[in-house]
């Protein structure tokens, strides 16, 4: 009994461990194998620009059975360090909406139709070839740098046509011109990490809790380490940003020009600007009669005495910030043992004194010295993944070509010449349309003078998102010798007007590469295939091309007689990339990235090879080979301790100065009127913008459910005590009416915060409310860049009889 | 007597592995099962607790092994560790 | 003997119910928690009305309040007369935090204090079906596992000054649960965590239908593998962002997610994290090597 008891025990202790035995061994695939890692369902991991803003968070997209399935932030990337926003975790649906464009359309008696692809191309071929210089391409700051690339050198150097614009014209314009009439060279000397570094961030006009979620939190999360940096908001309008400030300064719209002048004024009465850095690194400057890129010099003195005027008092007066307040500001700036970070976005940009504004911002750092350490910069920030990499360092603007070359620089126009291989001559020395004014010829008959009759619009929405849009998109409706060609992902509000539609890939969808706020240049992988016949952007340019080169158009050509796109094989043969079944025989982006390298010396933007940044999660540049061969991004520009540009015992070189004497400027500007200010008839100011939700014109983020239930319809927001003097409840139907129009929407009594009193916010995401009928549509004089943030307006009760007619 | 269930991993390299797997199925105290793979279940039995640390520390030492894992410990009513249990007090852990 | 065991276990609670003094003991912990509760609820409240002296009520004219119509009020004075606002109706102006907030201090109980807490017993054993309206729940507020979770109640629009209010050590109130942050660190809740509801406009219907679906489909939460029947499953998730396991498995998660030992403190002891998931791909190289070693060779 005894015995055969024991042998049960033994034999059950046997059975168990063969059990486990057996176990260990399912699923293994011959000896010497292991228990699989976690399950994670067939998930492939790879790395990627996030879609949406120009923080350029990078995100570990999740693909299964060729489907994006998960999102991940990446926590190997110097951005956002594994963290992303609402917007950046759900970017894998922007994808997956259900009325994906997958076929191309042309509009056939007044109704979008299916055609072939050979069909559309054809067409649009015929059209250009019919009048090249009545053609434009309207791009886009979400363009992959490769896209724009293609596109740029299509039109300037195949057409000789500079009537091509990206969308960044409306929000990064106005931050190139300060950049380059301050320092001579385009885009932030400094880098995200002045915001881990400042003592002091000050953000003007600039919501970052909403815009730039990751930075914002790159800086308040320092708090929660136990560190404590101060935050300073100066706005016109409380927000979420305000809820974290230390300080929150709200200033009148338009008088930003005041508070730095009235800065600088004291820097200079109280004696506490930084003498030495002035003196080694500095030059003073101000407009002639015309506003211009350039100017004229000034002395110290002259720029002392137009400061006089500027007291805080006087400043108070302008601008409703206290003249105490205004002090305590000059007081940090005069503090030579602080790091001061100063940010800013659309309400600096969005102006119609814009660039003077920016040059206002870079003065009052270069003039207390707080630049070129790590935590002391002046940094804009921008809204579009790549308005740095394509727009404005592929140069896809009317006046630019690529590397920070000009247009009207006939020495620019020979390089660019000499780097595409064209005959002398081909590039066209006058600039083209700036966006507002394409539009407007394009939007006006032939007759009258609208001399564009073809737009080609990729990547992007303008029947939303340009001003004043009655007058800049919708009048093309009813004129029949204008043709717009729309490509993109959705139905938007601007297809709603083309004449033919075509199907694009997206995202992942191809392989791209995006150039960030930060000068770092992104690249990616396509990890699945796009929807139906849905094509990337960049083949659909090189098809144009090679149709027009088929037809014989002479400009197709380089001087040797050849395709302009020679994209060829590792055997140095040519692929026929422009036919859709070989595009991907070879990796169109390399090739085009590594044609496009060459334009990136001439200004210190150098860019290293296409593998560098397959290896990294972006690089900054410029990127600079090492003596054992490795590639150095710069996160620090013109400081002598990380960039390797800048000779050795200056401490801090300007090397691209517009005076050639290694000096930035500081710039005078005073403070002027709104060109549109609250009247009588109409008291409000009025003011567009993002929520944290959507991103632009929600053409992607409104078909993501999460974001969509989170913000689900525009709304105006409005001061609680104008609201209940007109008697509006949350939700009621008024209507905004400016001088262009008039837009019913419902009611948000104080919305996200409070604004002041006069003031309303409408978000400009939803196209059933779109706040662009009605906004200013007037320009910056320098940079052309429209202003969204300021027009004057009345609202009203809309009687309930009239509702349903919103 | 206590009995546990053991499960041995065996080495990578066929030869070693066979060696080990004929020590094993000499050894008085083991009782092996048939192998899954690489793996090899078996049931120890000794006279007591040190005896069993003994077969494990001999197990361990077989180059054909590399690796021991326990997986069931039976308490037998007539053993000196499980009486040891039973009265609390009387027990001091060796370990 | 085993039995016995677990009815040793079970007979504890039941211990202090039934004993006089004990349960008297029980009351007094009760108030406490009750009274501390109410004091924080009290402090903070003052605190947060502090910070947010943006406030505008106007007195004189009607303002509109984001509650039902149920409890809605509306708050109006004689013209030209300021009259003094009841405190009760403070928060009302418009928030959505605190719509149709309802006081039920009886309900309130602080967060289970040991694992034996009466009615919320993490020991119970997890059936299926738990798990299953644990997992249903929790993918209805993520469009894929790993998105960050939406917020199921109205918020405060201006600031996530609020969210800690009960976020910061999690909080049950009678079957809804506020689960403790899991990664403190982060500031800004808003940045990832909107609400489902929206901001709380009522807005008219035909704003608020989709107006396309998505034929997105997200990856399903997976279960973690174990080496051996008995052994800790290892973790199937990344835990980024999840640095305090109990958020979720702790005696305040859903029921189907606990931990059967909430004693344990140090849960990767035995839960082995996943290298790829964590983002340490320099790491898998050490996935395709054989068997462990006595001695790892790399």
């Amino acid at each position: 009994m005894n015995l055969d008891r024991r042998t049960f025990l033994k034999l059950s202790a046997l059975a168990a461990a063969s059990a486990v035995a057996q176990t260990r061994a399912a699923g293994q695939t011959g000896t010497g194998a292991v228990p699989a890692e976690p399950s994670t369902d067939g998930i492939k991991w790879d790395k990627a620009p996030c879609r949406f803003c120009g923080t350029g968070c990078h995100v570990r997209v999740g693909v299964r059975d060729e489907k994006v399935v998960a999102i991940q932030g990446d926590e190997l990337a110097d951005v956002n360090k594994g963290l992303l926003c609402v917007k950046g975790y759900h970017v894998g649906l922007a994808l997956y909406g259900k009325d994906r464009l997958t076929e191309p359309l042309l509009r056939k008696n007044g109704k979008l139709t299916p055609i072939s692809w050979d069909e559309a191309l054809d067409l649009v071929a015929k059209r250009v070839m019919a009048a090249p210089e009545k053609f434009a391409i309207y791009g886009s700051g979400q363009w992959t740098i490769p896209e724009g690339y293609a596109a740029n050198k299509l039109m300037k150097g195949g057409l000789s046509n500079n009537h091509i614009e990206p969308n960044a014209r409306l929000c990064m314009a106005t931050a190139v011109t300060g950049f380059l009439s301050t320092y001579g060279v385009d885009e932030p000397a400094g880098c995200y990490e002045d915001l881990d570094k400042c003592d002091v961030l000050i953000l003007w006009g600039n919501n970052m809790a909403e815009m730039h979620p990751v930075l914002f939190s790159r800086f308040i999360d320092r708090k929660m380490r136990g560190e404590k940096p101060m935050l300073i908001d100066f706005s016109t309008r409380r927000t979420r940003t305000s809820e974290f400030a230390d300080h929150y300064l709200e200033f009148r719209p338009q008088s930003d020009l005041a508070i730095f002048n009235g800065i600088a004024h004291l820097l200079l009465k109280n004696d506490t600007y930084d003498k030495a850095f002035v003196e080694k690194h500095c030059a003073f400057r101000k407009d002639t009669e015309k506003p211009s890129l350039l100017g004229q010099p000034m002395t110290f003195e002259e720029y002392q005495a137009a400061m006089a005027e500027y007291t805080p008092e006087s400043v108070e007066k302008i601008s409703g910030v206290p003249a105490e307040k205004i002090r305590f500001v000059a007081e940090l700036f005069g503090r030579r043992d602080l790091r001061i970070t100063s940010t800013w976005c659309m309400g600096f940009n969005q102006h119609t004194r814009g660039t003077n504004v920016n040059r206002l911002a870079h003065g009052v750092h270069l003039l207390s010295g707080h630049f070129g350490r790590p935590g002391d910069a002046p940094t804009s920030l921008t809204g579009q993944p790549s308005a740095c990499g394509t727009a404005r360092e592929v140069g896809t603007l009317c006046h630019t070509l690529p590397g920070g070359r000009l247009v009207e620089n006939a020495e620019h126009r020979a390089e660019s010449e000499k780097l595409w291989n064209l005959p002398p001559g081909r590039i066209a020395p006058k600039i083209g349309y700036h966006t507002v004014l394409l539009w407007e010829k394009f939007c006006t008959p032939t007759e009258k003078g609208g001399d564009i009759s073809t737009m080609f619009v990729q990547v992007t929405n303008p029947g939303q998102s340009l001003p004043n849009l009655h007058k800049l998109f919708q009048a093309k409706k009813g004129l029949a010798d204008k043709f717009l060609i729309v490509s993109d992902v959705y139905q938007t509000a601007t297809t709603e007007l083309a004449d033919l539609v075509l199907p694009a890939a997206m995202w992942v969808e191809k392989n791209g590469i995006y150039g960030n706020s930060e000068r770092r240049t992104q690249q990616w992988f396509k990890m699945v295939p796009p929807p139906g016949q849905a094509r990337d952007d960049c083949w659909m340019l090189l098809a144009l091309a090679h149709r027009l080169y088929a037809l014989g158009h002479p400009g197709m050509k380089d001087k040797d007689d050849k395709f302009l796109f020679p994209i060829k094989n590792e055997q140095g043969a040519e692929v026929p990339v422009w036919e859709w079944a070989h595009y991907y025989d070879v990796n169109v982006d390399r090739a085009l990235f590594e044609e496009y390298r060459g334009f990136s010396t001439l200004k210190h933007k150098h860019l290293a090879p296409y593998e560098e940044y397959v290896k990294a999660r972006g690089l900054r540049w410029p990127v600079v080979q090492q003596a054992d061969g490795s590639w150095r991004e710069t996160k620090f520009r013109f400081s002598e301790f990380d960039d390797s540009f800048v000779k050795k015992g200056t401490g801090i070189q300007f090397y691209h100065s517009v005076t050639k004497d290694d000096r930035a400027q500081v710039w005078f500007a005073p403070y002027e009127k709104a060109t549109e200010e609250p009247d009588a008839e109409f008291p409000f100011w009025l003011c567009t913008g993002r929520v944290l939700e959507h991103w632009h014109t929600g053409t992607m983020t409104m078909r993501i459910a999460p974001l969509r239930a989170a913000m689900p319809a525009a709304y105006l927001e409005m001061n609680p005590t104008d609201a209940a003097e007109r008697g509006f409840k949350n939700g009621d139907l008024v209507a905004v009416k400016t001088r262009r129009g008039e837009l019913r929407l419902p009611v948000w009594v104080g919305g996200r915060a409070n604004p002041p009193r006069g003031s309303l916010f409408v978000p400009f995401f939803d196209q059933r409310m779109l706040v662009n009928e009605i906004t200013l549509g007037d320009v910056d004089p320098i940079s052309k860049e429209p202003d969204y943030k300021k027009c004057a307006a009345t609202v009203e009760k809309v009687a309930p009889a009239t509702r349903d007619k919103l | 007597m206590p009995i546990s269930g053991l499960l041995l991993t065996l080495s990578a390299d066929p030869a070693e592995a066979t060696v080990a797997t004929e020590r094993i199925a000499e050894h008085p105290a083991l009782l092996p099962g048939s192998a899954s793979g690489r793996w090899l279940p078996v049931a120890l039995e000794a006279e007591d607790d040190a005896g069993c640390r003994a077969v494990h520390d001999w197990l361990h030492a077989q180059p054909g092994v590399a690796f021991v894992d326990v997986v069931c410990v039976n308490f037998e009513t007539d053993s000196p560790a499980a009486e040891a249990v039973a009265a609390p007090g009387a027990f001091v852990p060796s370990s | 003997m085993r039995r016995d065991g677990r009815e040793g276990r079970a007979r504890h609670p039941r211990q202090v119910v039934n004993d006089p003094l004990a349960r008297a003991e029980f009351r007094r912990k009760a108030r406490l928690v009750a009274a501390a509760v109410l004091i924080t609820v009290a402090v903070s409240g003052f605190f947060m009305g502090l910070r947010s002296n943006r406030s505008e009520i106007s007195l004189s004219r009607p303002v509109e309040t984001m509650t039902p119509d149920s409890v809605r009020r509306v708050v109006e004075a004689p013209a030209g007369i300021t009259g003094a606002v009841r405190y009760s109706e403070v928060d009302r102006r418009k928030s959505g935090a605190n719509a149709g907030w309802v006081s039920n201090v009886a309900d309130l109980r602080p967060p289970a204090a040991e694992p034996t807490s009466p009615g919320n017993s993490p020991t119970q054993p997890i059936s299926e079906a738990d798990r299953t309206a644990a997992l249903a729940l929790r993918a209805i507020r993520r469009a894929f596992d790993g998105a960050p979770p939406t917020v199921p109640h109205p918020i405060q629009q201006e600031s996530p000054a609020g969210c800690l209010a009960c976020h910061a050590q999690g909080l049950v109130v009678k079957d809804r649960i506020a689960s403790k942050i899991s990664h403190p660190h982060y500031a800004n809740c808003t940045q990832c965590h909107v609400p489902a509801l929206g901001p709380g406009i009522p807005y008219e219907a035909w704003l608020t239908a989709p107006f396309t679906t998505s034929t997105f489909v997200g990856s399903t939460p997976q279960a973690g593998t174990r080496a051996q029947p008995d052994a800790a499953p290892t973790i199937p998730h990344p835990t980024a962002m999840r640095s305090d396991c109990l958020s979720c498995h702790g005696p305040n998660g859903a029921q189907g997610l606990r931990t059967p030992h909430p004693n344990r403190q140090s849960c990767v002891q035995c839960h082995a994290p996943s290298a790829e998931l964590e983002q340490r791909a320099f790491l898998t190289h050490f996935v395709n090597d054989p068997a462990p070693r006595a001695t790892p060779t790399r």
